[in-house]
């Protein structure tokens, strides 16, 4: 069922919740995609508001489990390799009481990290994300996007074969947006590392990604797929991106009669 | 110059200005009007007395008995609980068990009535007080830290933990810092409660500290020392109080998030 030539795959992956009063929440079912390991590096999953895109997250970094289904990770079942899928969180996890260095220093302190000459590696993650300069700076009153870096430089460190970016840009300002997506899209070109991105953002998912998964409403599945040809990071006026735009809200529309999904710029 | 100063911080601080107004009509009322009663001393006889406090009650002995009662078990048991920092929060370890039994014995049993049998226990002991000083501040650092870290940060805990982080690494190097900002803003009503306790304590057991020197203030009827050390230990909880203040300030920068 699966192979090496791929770099992720979900299969099956169903989540049940329940409250204290024991009430069931479907809130995945049957979710599964795969991303083959000659995709481009930045796949998106684009969902509306509420429809489960953290908990499969979660799952996928081995944060949650699932109530059934399971996560293979280069064609073997994904049990204990932590380290190896990231998940960046959609509010900001750099530590507020750590400057920059430590920030990135303290994920060291971890086995899974298994860094020899960590000084050097740091060094070169805070150039990548654009820290340089910052290294003494305290983040807790620092912007989204700074400590959207620092998170980066801080998961980039473990070499992972999959980052999990869940809706990071949502609280950002347009500018910083920009800067974002422009940093995202350059260490992606950098790195061996694959990006899966969750957004309720069409336009965010269509700039950054080279295919894009469809996910419905919870109880959420994955309903379509679509592969990008071409990069619209710099060029999102064209006729084939608006295009593109066109059909996703088509096939959106079709299985969500309502939606909260973001089709601005 | 300094007469401007002074008056700047008068206008801008009206906390300043009431208490120099009580300390002029103090002055005014108890050195001229009324000089001979039972209500306020003389503020000159008061000056007289400054001496007789350091010889005949000991100021000095007393004073630094009951400040390092305040402050140095409470460190202690801080620095106790830094040390096991990776297991206090767990959810399955004795810590909680003992934090519940805390909890319980603290809503119908008030910490002063512990204070009356560790006095009569050991009514010579030196060490009685920094015992009852350090019981009460250990438990009261356990009940603040556990109740703090009950609603954990989850985002941190799920990036930590999508690198490989486990209960004791949170515990450690996450939990244990997020939960400060919480508990350094409630340790200033803390540092007031163990002020009363311990000064309590020490006036119902006779033996040592500022809470013994009041006694003997009251035994000996003495209105002016009474007044005099009731000054210096309101100095000495606020330079306290600046205190936690200004560590608030430099090492707890960040808030909860």
């Amino acid at each position: 069922m699966s192979d090496k030539t791929e770099i992720l795959r979900l299969s099956g992956i169903t989540k049940i919740f329940s409250d204290t009063y024991g009430i069931k929440k479907k809130v995945l079912e049957d979710v599964s995609f795969a991303i083959p390991a000659d995709s481009p590096k930045i796949a998106s999953i684009l969902a509306s508001f509420g429809s489960g895109k953290s908990t499969l997250f979660k799952i996928i970094s081995r944060v949650e489990k699932p109530t059934s289904g399971e996560v293979i990770l280069g064609g073997e079942k994904y049990l204990q390799a932590a380290g190896k899928i990231v998940l960046i969180p959609e509010k900001s996890s750099s530590l507020p009481w750590l400057n920059v260095r430590n920030n990135i220093e303290l994920a060291c302190r971890l086995e899974t990290c298994g860094k020899n000459d960590i000084g050097n590696d740091i060094n070169d993650m805070i150039r990548l994300t654009g820290l340089s300069g910052y290294e003494n700076h305290y983040p807790h009153n620092l912007s989204f996007g700074f400590r959207f870096r620092i998170s980066i430089a801080r998961a980039l460190l473990f070499n992972p074969i999959v980052l999990l970016l869940d809706d990071c840009f949502k609280k950002m300002d347009a500018a910083a947006k920009e800067e974002m997506y422009g940093l995202i899209y350059g260490i992606s070109r950098k790195v061996d590392t694959h990006f899966l991105l969750a957004t309720t953002n069409v336009t965010e998912a269509l700039r950054l990604s080279g295919s894009i998964f469809l996910m419905s409403k919870a109880p959420a599945k994955i309903y379509s797929k679509f592969e990008i040809p071409g990069e619209f990071i710099n060029d999102y006026n064209n006729e084939k991106f608006i295009e593109y735009r066109r059909l996703i809200e088509e096939a959106y529309y079709k299985e969500n009669q309502q939606g909260t999904m973001n089709f601005s710029i | 110059m300094s007469f401007m100063v002074t008056r700047s911080i008068l206008v801008r601080k009206p906390f300043f200005y009431i208490l120099f107004v009580l300390l002029v009509l103090w002055i005014i009322l108890f050195e001229f009007i009324l000089p001979a009663n039972n209500f306020l001393p003389r503020p000159g006889i008061v000056l007289l007395s400054i001496p007789a406090l350091f010889d005949d009650y000991h100021l000095i002995a007393n004073f630094f008995e009951t400040v390092s009662a305040v402050y140095l078990p409470p460190l202690l048991a801080f620095l106790f609980l830094y040390s096991i920092r990776g297991s206090i929060f767990n959810q399955s370890a004795p810590p909680k068990f003992l934090t519940g039994f805390l909890l319980q014995i603290a809503a119908f049993f008030p910490a002063i009535l512990s204070g009356i049998l560790f006095a009569f226990w050991f009514p010579e002991s030196f060490v009685v007080t920094y015992l009852f000083s350090f019981i009460v501040a250990l438990s009261w650092w356990m009940i603040e830290m556990r109740s703090a870290a009950a609603n954990p940060n989850q985002t941190y805990a799920a990036a930590f933990k999508s690198l490989g982080a486990d209960d004791l690494f949170l515990n450690k190097n996450i939990l244990w810092n997020e939960i400060k900002p919480g508990i350094f803003t409630r340790l200033n009503r803390f540092h007031m409660q163990l002020w009363t306790l311990i000064l309590f304590f020490e006036f119902i057991s006779k033996r040592y500290g500022l809470g013994s020197l009041l006694q003997q203030t009251l035994n000996y009827r003495d209105l002016s020392a009474l007044c005099l050390s009731i000054l210096i230990i309101t100095l000495t909880i606020s330079a306290g109080f600046f205190l936690l203040r200004f560590i608030e300030n430099k090492f707890i920068f960040w808030s909860s998030e």
